[in-house]
């Protein structure tokens, strides 16, 4: 079964240049049968080197770099210079290079031998075992390819890289060639095998990785359209107020369609803003306040409505109550602060430890003495403000502005980014 | 122990502003005395405070450490007297989900429902 012992050894060719120093390699695999003082390191390093690559393939999700530490250390642990992951294409039925140790550069990616018998590796992809040959100039079982011709490959060892699943078929070809004499022997073709293996299980995992962001990108684009219907549908019911408050005789009902137009709009105007931001599910919140501003502007012509707002993302169910909430207030301020004329209405929104501080100021004529906002009042706007306080579990308080008016401050805790 | 005659006591715990306002209205106007609570923390303390209430009203859906599912065993624990009535956007709950005796609307509801769920459970006997 082995040959004889060859006193010179041949060193292989490492890109162009031939190396041809003799010196002991003790990389290289035994020529004879290995007698049991070799044989003890030599398994033991093999193993070793096999512990070293699934410790790396864990570490690393990059599949190239998984690709090109099996073949350096495969080749290394049989004593090899030349080693390859080739990889089955079907539409070709070829298998091409994905990986190599010792071929020319371009040789990944480009140089591809067929899947049949015209390679060893073909037969091992087609037997769909592993092969050994230690002499393939004499092999009858398949041909010598070019590429390993050119060489001056002698020997090599192939083994199949499966993938799971049922019925899938296998990945391609894990190779190590040698030029030099010696003997390939079914122990490294186990080793060799113990690489595919471990190829197999980072191949599978790479795909599931592949289907889990494609499952996640389509869960991130179904929560847009959601955001998108839920504007729509609640777009469709601010025309239907409108409507039907136009079409009312009686001015209350008409104020209080349009009222309930009004804030029904500016819940839309948050699921609008819902999906736009960095984070689906929430509002960039200056953002969401530009927008906000623009709204109350275009419905108050003559006032200014001047907004401020830390650059903060907030989530879908504080930003919708804060939004009815500044629309109230807001709205309050354009109805009643200035009595005759129009003036300047501001909002600011600040984030300080973990609160939001909003503030809704405004130069009129301020409130009422002995104006308390606790005391039932039959006024639905003041009732909906102190509910959207609780339930932003926040507090309100409200202060004469300087030099007058009303300021209208709101502090409620936001969750930490 | 309340006079018969005073109008009967209810918590309604409810996170949404307007759902909260529309059912805690719907309750007086029909001559319901009503607390309200935004969680089932609010919930809680409402429940310490006030040994006059009789039925708790509760949305099963509800930010904070406790869910309106939590919050109706605990006060079935801690108030076993008082009457339970859950309501909910999302689930359909089962009958073992809620604390025997307890009521479950899948919402929307319509109000009157709640109305007559009330009165029945809260009816001297």
């Amino acid at each position: 079964m082995y040959g004889q012992r060859v006193c010179e050894v041949t060193l292989p060719r490492i890109g162009s240049v031939m190396l041809s120093e003799h010196r002991p390699a003790p990389a290289t695999a035994p020529e004879a049968s290995l007698n049991r003082l070799e044989e003890l390191p030599y398994r033991r390093r093999q193993q070793a080197l096999l512990r070293e690559f699934g410790t790396a393939a864990l570490q690393t999700r990059d599949f190239r770099q998984i690709l090109q530490q099996a073949v350096d250390l495969s080749a290394r642990g049989l004593g090899c210079s030349f080693a390859k992951v080739l990889e089955y294409v079907a539409v070709e039925k070829r298998l091409i290079v994905r990986a190599g140790i010792g071929w020319p550069a371009g040789t990944v990616d480009h140089v591809s031998l067929g899947a049949d018998i015209e390679s060893p590796a073909g037969f091992a992809f087609q037997t769909g075992q592993s092969v050994v040959s230690n002499h393939l100039q004499d092999e009858t079982r398949f041909r010598t390819p070019k590429l390993l011709a050119d060489h001056g490959i002698k020997r090599a060892i192939n083994v199949l890289i499966r993938r799971g699943g049922e019925g899938d078929t296998a990945f391609g070809v894990l190779e190590a060639d040698s030029p030099d004499p010696g003997q390939f022997d079914d122990a490294d073709a186990d080793f060799l095998a113990g690489f595919a293996g471990l190829l197999g299980i980072a191949i599978e995992r790479q795909h599931a990785d592949a289907k889990l962001q494609e499952a996640l990108d389509h869960e991130a684009l179904l929560t847009r359209e959601m955001s998108h219907r839920v504007k729509n549908s609640l777009t469709s019911v601010v025309g239907l107020l409108r409507v039907q408050a136009r079409g009312s005789e009686s001015a209350d009902v008409k104020n209080a369609l349009e009222d309930a137009a009004m804030r029904v709009a500016s819940i839309a105007g948050v699921h609008d803003h819902l999906w736009r931001g960095s984070k689906v599910g929430f509002v960039d919140l200056s953002d969401f306040v530009s927008h906000l501003c623009k709204t109350l502007q275009g419905s108050a012509p003559e006032h200014v409505i001047q907004c401020r707002s830390d650059d903060i993302i907030l989530s879908a169910d504080k930003a919708i109550p804060l939004g009815l909430l500044v629309n109230e207030l807001v709205t309050n301020a354009i109805k009643y602060a200035y009595v005759d004329g129009h003036g300047v209405i501001r909002l600011d929104a600040r984030e300080i430890n973990g609160h939001l501080l909003v503030e809704i100021s405004d130069e009129g004529a301020g409130l009422p003495d002995g104006f308390d906002i606790n005391q039932p009042r039959k006024s639905l706007g003041f009732r909906v403000i102190l509910g959207l306080v609780r339930q932003l579990l926040g507090e309100l308080t409200i202060s004469k502005n300087l030099p007058r008016g009303a300021l209208f401050t709101i502090k409620f805790p936001v969750d930490p980014p | 122990m309340p006079s018969i005659l005073s109008p009967i006591r209810i918590l309604v715990v409810e996170n949404e502003t307007f759902i909260r306002l529309d059912v805690v209205e719907v309750l007086r106007v029909a001559g319901f005395n009503v607390a309200e609570a935004v969680n089932a923390d609010e919930g809680i303390k409402m429940l310490e405070a006030d040994p006059d209430i009789r039925l708790m009203f509760t949305d099963i859906e509800m930010p904070g450490a406790m869910n309106g599912l939590e919050l109706a065993a605990t006060v079935r624990e801690r108030w076993p007297p008082i009457k339970i009535i859950a309501t909910s956007g999302r689930f359909k709950l089962q009958a073992s989900d809620l604390p025997a005796g307890a009521l479950f609307f899948l919402k929307p509801y319509e109000t009157s429902q709640i109305i007559d769920a009330v009165r029945g459970l809260t009816a001297v006997a």
